[in-house]
């Protein structure tokens, strides 16, 4: 296992050199630079920046300097947040982001699972019907709908929760929930087809042959397989719950990674704009490399291949 | 807002629900009301300024927070712009506006207890205009004798720039020209001190990244940095060793970055501010019928208008650019898009400097428009190339847009493609002049119409349109060297009232500040500019 | 952040695999009503405008916000007599307080006769019914959201067939010459999978926002995110089906390997790609919305239900029927596509059916 595990850290090598070039030479040749501003400013002044900054090297240099400079970790000094660095951001932002991931997760599982369990034990019955119905909101309104509706009806009406921020424990839940109905579609989904299929086995039907009463069966003999294709969705749901989060991080002012992604593109920040996607994209194999070690260890049937 | 009624049957329940939701909002106080009570202010400072610099920062967001850190010579008077309020300087005199000593109080402290001195000025004056610090906003600096060259590198000799202290605390400087609106322009923190031990230690005067603003944060206001969480919060508090000390009433102040105005809004709503720098402008309306106490609309030195690029041949013609701006309903735009809260224009510059009545362009008339264009050679918009308009990403830039294109093709008959670009795109859009029409904005620096009236002379940074004239260059040039004010300020308007003759520029309106503050805080008052002094505030609990 | 549901067709399924799923589908009523509702928002979206005739670009600044169902009187203002469109069209109101020199009189001369003229200046009434209302600028609500739906549709299809030709023949070349090929081309999806796809998108929308034809990398970046899975199904159909008699015998008879590709393989695949297709296109509706959101969606004068939504979600506690009235079309018509995939994905696959 151990070997299987190393060797997936080092395919992960060429695949983030890849991301690296891509991304610096995308953000290289974007109109509009980090240095530009409302108001004119001097050309010697951009140029003076520009040179601070190491932005008027030849590019192939930019690239091998950036390039090392992520290597050693010791990562260039940002145009948006003056005086930090990416590291700095990071650190204290990515823990935000993932808590309200976990939050958004363990809702969209409590939500998901009973939903697709409920559905798959009555197939094509209003059973079926409605909490498919019910967990598919989450993917048929856009969050940035269900964001506010909810902040306007627990927030300012029902006054149960605050409206944004992140404080106290109560912020938490606006934000993962809008978050978690989303991915509560898919796992809902997931569950079903993975119990429709459990159901149909033949040792769920032994147990039903049995006598086992119809709530046993389901719950305690099909659930355990049937969720399996959950586990297999949770790594890219976490990394996607992680990376995705900045449309709800913006509306409930989360001070998370993902609004600093987006303002770092707005603002031209190249260094964080690389340093974040480098990050995500470490994240995301990480997360799928879980997953797979995972579903080992759950079914011992599968090998590393 | 309108009545909903129940037969409007697929939208009631959650229409009824959201209206129930949004007229609740009196109760929600609770929040600002036990900050209030701790003497703290919790303002919605719409997003996080990239650094405290006074030298580094150029954003409207971080000159509120530094305005609480560090006091320059002079600062903000609670109610008036022209009132130059004494800060650290005490008195000062001038010779023809032009030299002017100030002479420094004795008990001004920085916030580690060093005192205030002249050459904290100079140091602060070197290090903004020095070129290897490159502070995008040197130019501010620039009627300062010899700052220019000093700051472009062709003079290395600080001492040559026109600032001096004569002793620890008399400091004389040298401009230009006559400048009758100097104390104005030197409120604002480009002109700040910074204490040079502190700036030495994190790496010296001229490094563009220096951390002493977010490590050991040095200032002399009446405030002091208490913590600062990244995109979440910046607290400061009262500072022990400021001069006027007693008269800080305000504990603490809480700025937060709030970037969606929409989710400000509803915190203010649900009592976590007390003051929301943004209202949406649908909401506008509705808390003004309701008579929201919180409310306030201010007049506020900026206009809104549209670029037009000279350099295409068919925006050359005068007359176009005439028929242009004859077929902007500015009343339908600023009554039913901007919903009242903003004031429709015919002058680049603003109402309500002293002594200044700007210049008018004429006024909607779609036959006079339709003539002109038709003169220029475009009978009926026949011929008449399809033009962009460009605006930056943003609904309310998008829906005026909208309405001049409606307006345009109605009236002139002409094409128009809308265009819209996020904000750094457009910016270099805009500068490379691949546009026809381009939406701008431009908020004054101070209280006087060259603020405005500099940037269309030939070749200026910010003309941005191509346009050229010498009888303008020449009006606005000289007006600078104009010492009777009177005649200063006739020549600018001379030359405004050319700058609406010829239309480079069609402005659409003037900006007013609309924003909600509660009640409990008292000493705010409509200002211009819309730069405070905190120290003048105060938190009361109203019953 | 990759959603695409696991899609397995059992290979084993019986001959009369079409009409068996045909039926199951029939039994699936919410499926049913999916199909059922999709053609008719298409048919409303498509030929709607030919029945309701509005300009959904025709303002009305002094009209305002309309509540649905709202019949207006509105005043056509001409400063030239014979000019075909008019300068301005207003409301009674707004005519009142900004032309009528005697409020009444003119008022009534206006209700009486239909025009009037009060100095260089021509009057017209007309009156205009909106049937959900109109926008902030007295825009017709429901003729914004149909031509809204053909762009959200179109766009929608267009990123979907883009996925879906990269993918199949990917997919169909990676699994029928397998082998080196195949373990090479499967490596490159791998190595795309771990790529950060909807940061990518982000990055790639601001970043080339000022392109003229930025519909364009609208579909691309969808596109090309969402191959990858269909790329995978039809390797794995691929690869099973090459085994089969029938494409043995082809071989054997020395039919081409393009032929072998395009007559014997590719109709086979028809079920996975349909039933991953109609899931795509709601995943594709709601991408789009959420970069409209983020103010990088469609150019101003494209209008997709995304930016309707997001109009509407600005101003929903002033006039909450602008959100309500898109946001009810948008999500009905991704349920009905979701609850139709759904629905295709259960009939065609074998496993389920066998109790």
């Amino acid at each position: 296992m151990l070997t299987f595990i190393l060797k997936r850290l080092g395919q992960a090598i060429p695949v983030l050199l890849a991301i690296y070039t891509i991304t610096f030479f995308m953000i290289r040749l974007a109109p509009g630079g980090p240095f530009s501003d409302e108001r004119k400013v001097a050309p010697h002044i951009i140029e003076r920046q520009m040179e601070y900054y190491g932005y008027n090297e030849p590019l192939p240099v930019q690239f091998v300097n950036t390039l090392v400079q992520h290597v050693k970790l010791d990562l260039p000094p940002l145009t948006s947040h003056i005086g930090l660095t990416a590291a700095d951001i990071i650190s204290e932002s990515f823990p935000v982001s993932l808590e309200l991931g976990l939050w958004a997760m363990f809702i969209a599982l409590m939500l998901g699972i009973p939903a697709g369990v409920v559905a798959a034990s009555r197939q094509n019955s209003w059973l079926d019907y409605t909490p498919m119905s019910l967990a598919m909101t989450g993917i048929c309104l856009p969050t940035f709908v269900v964001g506010p509706v909810l902040a306007l009806v627990f927030g300012i009406y029902l006054r149960w929760t605050s409206v944004a921020g992140w404080a106290g424990p109560i912020d938490r839940m606006l934000p993962s929930l809008t978050l978690g109905l989303y991915y509560a579609a898919y796992i809902a989904r997931l569950t079903r087809g993975g119990m429709l299929e459990i159901l149909s086995s033949d040792f769920v039907r032994t147990a039903r042959a049995k006598g086992a009463s119809e709530f046993r069966a389901v719950v305690v003999h099909a659930l355990r397989g049937g969720i399996l294709p959950v586990i297999s969705f949770l790594g890219p749901a976490l990394a996607g719950l992680v990376t995705g989060s900045f449309v709800v991080e913006t509306i409930f002012q989360v001070p998370g990674l993902g609004r600093h992604f987006v303002l770092a593109a707005v603002n031209r920040d190249h260094s964080l704009i690389l340093s974040t996607v480098l990050f995500y994209a470490s994240l995301i194999m990480l997360a799928n490399l879980a997953v797979d070690v995972l579903q080992v260890l759950l079914n011992p049937k599968l090998r590393y291949k | 807002m309108r009545n909903l009624t129940a037969h409007y049957f697929p939208f009631a329940t959650l229409a009824v629900l959201l209206l129930t939701a949004c007229s609740n909002h009196e109760e929600g106080t609770a929040i600002r009301d036990e900050a209030a009570a701790n003497s703290i202010f919790l303002f919605g400072n719409s997003s996080e300024p990239p650094s405290l610099d006074p030298h580094i920062n150029t954003a409207n967001n971080g000159n509120r927070i530094i305005t609480t850190l560090i006091e320059g010579l002079v600062t903000y008077h609670p109610s008036n712009d022209n009132i130059a309020e004494p800060g650290v300087a005490e008195s000062w005199t001038h010779v023809d506006n032009t030299i002017w000593t100030f002479n420094l109080r004795k008990n001004a402290r920085w916030s580690n207890g060093d005192p205030v001195t002249a050459h904290d000025f100079l140091y602060g004056y070197e290090r903004m205009l020095h070129p290897d610090l490159g502070a995008k906003y040197a130019q501010l600096l620039y009627l300062l004798k010899n700052a220019r060259q000093f700051n472009e590198g062709t003079l290395s000799d600080f001492s040559q720039v026109g600032a001096k202290a004569l002793d620890d605390h008399t400091l004389e400087i040298t401009l230009e020209g006559p400048t009758p609106y100097f104390l104005g322009l030197i409120k604002h923190h480009s002109w700040h001190p910074v204490h040079p031990p502190t700036v030495e230690a994190a790496g010296g005067m001229t490094k563009p990244d220096s951390t002493w603003t977010r490590d050991n944060y040095v200032g002399n206001g009446p405030y002091r940095l208490k913590e600062w969480v990244i995109s979440k919060i910046i607290k400061v508090e009262k500072s022990p060793t400021y001069w006027d000390a007693e008269k800080v009433s305000i504990q603490e102040v809480h700025f937060l970055p709030i970037d969606d105005i929409n989710t400000e809004d509803q915190m203010y709503n649900a009592g976590s501010l007390h003051y929301q720098n943004t209202i949406p402008t649908h909401m506008y309306p509705i808390y003004q019928k309701e008579g929201d106490p919180h409310l306030r609309v201010e007049p506020w030195i900026g206009s809104y208008f549209y670029r037009i690029n000279t350099t295409e041949p068919h925006m050359a013609d005068k007359r176009v650019r005439q028929a242009l701006s004859l077929a902007i309903n500015r009343r339908a735009i600023t009554k039913r898009i901007l919903k009242g809260a903003h004031f429709a224009s015919r002058s680049i510059t603003p109402n309500g400097i002293e002594g200044y009545e700007p210049p008018q362009t004429a006024d909607f008339n779609p036959k006079k428009a339709r003539q002109l264009l038709a003169e220029a050679g475009y009978p009926n918009g026949e011929g008449f190339p399809t033009s962009v308009l460009l605006f930056n990403s943003s609904e309310q830039h998008k829906q005026i847009a909208e309405a001049v294109q409606q307006m345009w093709l109605n009236i002139l008959g002409i094409q128009v493609e809308l265009r819209n670009q996020e904000w750094k795109t457009y910016l270099e859009t805009v500068i490379n002049l691949d546009y026809d029409v381009a939406r701008a904005a431009w908020i004054g620096d101070y209280v006087y119409p060259d603020t405005f009236l500099t940037m269309f002379r030939t070749g200026d940074g910010n003309n941005n349109t191509g346009w050229s004239n010498p009888t303008y260059d020449r009006l606005v040039t000289d007006s600078m060297q104009e010492s009777d004010p009177q005649k200063r300020l006739s020549m600018l308007a001379e030359a405004e009232a050319l700058l609406m003759d010829e239309l480079p520029i069609i402005p659409i309106y003037h900006y007013a500040r609309n924003y909600r503050i509660d009640p409990a805080v008292k000493g705010w008052y409509p200002k211009l500019t819309d730069n405070r002094n905190y120290k003048h505030l105060r938190l009361e609990k109203t019953p | 952040m990759r959603l695409s549901p696991n899609i397995s067709v059992d290979p084993e399924a019986p001959r009369s695999l079409w009409a068996d799923a045909f039926q199951r589908l029939l039994d699936n009523r919410l499926a049913l009503f999916g199909l059922g509702f999709f053609v008719f928002i298409s048919a409303l979206c498509y030929l709607g405008p030919f029945v309701y005739r509005l300009n959904p670009d025709s303002q009305v600044l002094a009209l305002d916000s309309q509540l649905p169902f709202a019949n207006v009187q509105l005043v056509e203002v001409r400063y030239d007599a014979e000019k075909a469109t008019p300068d301005e069209t207003t409301t009674l109101d707004d005519f009142v307080e900004v032309y009528a020199k005697n409020p009444e009189a003119d008022l009534a001369a206006l209700a009486q006769s239909g025009t009037l003229v009060l100095g260089d200046i021509h009057f017209r009434t007309l009156s205009r019914f909106h049937l959900l209302g109109t926008d902030s600028k007295g825009r017709d609500i429901l003729a914004r959201i149909m031509r809204g739906g053909r762009i959200s549709l179109g766009v929608a299809f267009l990123a979907t067939l883009t996925a879906l030709v990269i993918g199949v023949n990917y997919g169909l070349i990676s699994g029928y010459f397998g082998g080196r090929v195949d373990a090479l081309m499967m490596r490159v999806v791998d190595i795309l999978y771990a790529l950060p796809f909807l940061i990518f998108v982000i990055l790639l929308m601001i970043l080339f926002d000022g392109f003229r034809f930025k519909i364009l990398l609208v579909f691309i970046a969808i596109g090309a995110v969402e191959w990858l899975t269909m790329a995978r199904i039809v390797r794995g159909q691929v690869l099973h089906l090459k085994e089969q008699d029938f494409v043995a015998a082809a071989r054997a008879t020395g039919v081409k390997t393009f032929s072998i590709l395009t007559k014997h393989l590719a109709p086979n695949l028809l079920g996975p790609v349909i039933v991953y297709s109609t899931l795509l296109i709601p995943a594709v509706m709601l991408l789009e919305s959420t970069l409209s959101f983020l103010g990088l969606g469609m150019q101003a004068n494209m209008a997709s239900w995304g930016t309707l939504i997001k109009e509407g979600q600005e101003s929903m506690r002033s006039a909450p029927w602008q959100l309500i009235a898109p946001s009810l079309f948008f999500s009905a018509t991704l349920f009905a596509m979701n609850f139709l995939g759904d629905g295709l994905r259960d009939a065609l696959d074998v496993k389920s059916d066998k109790d």
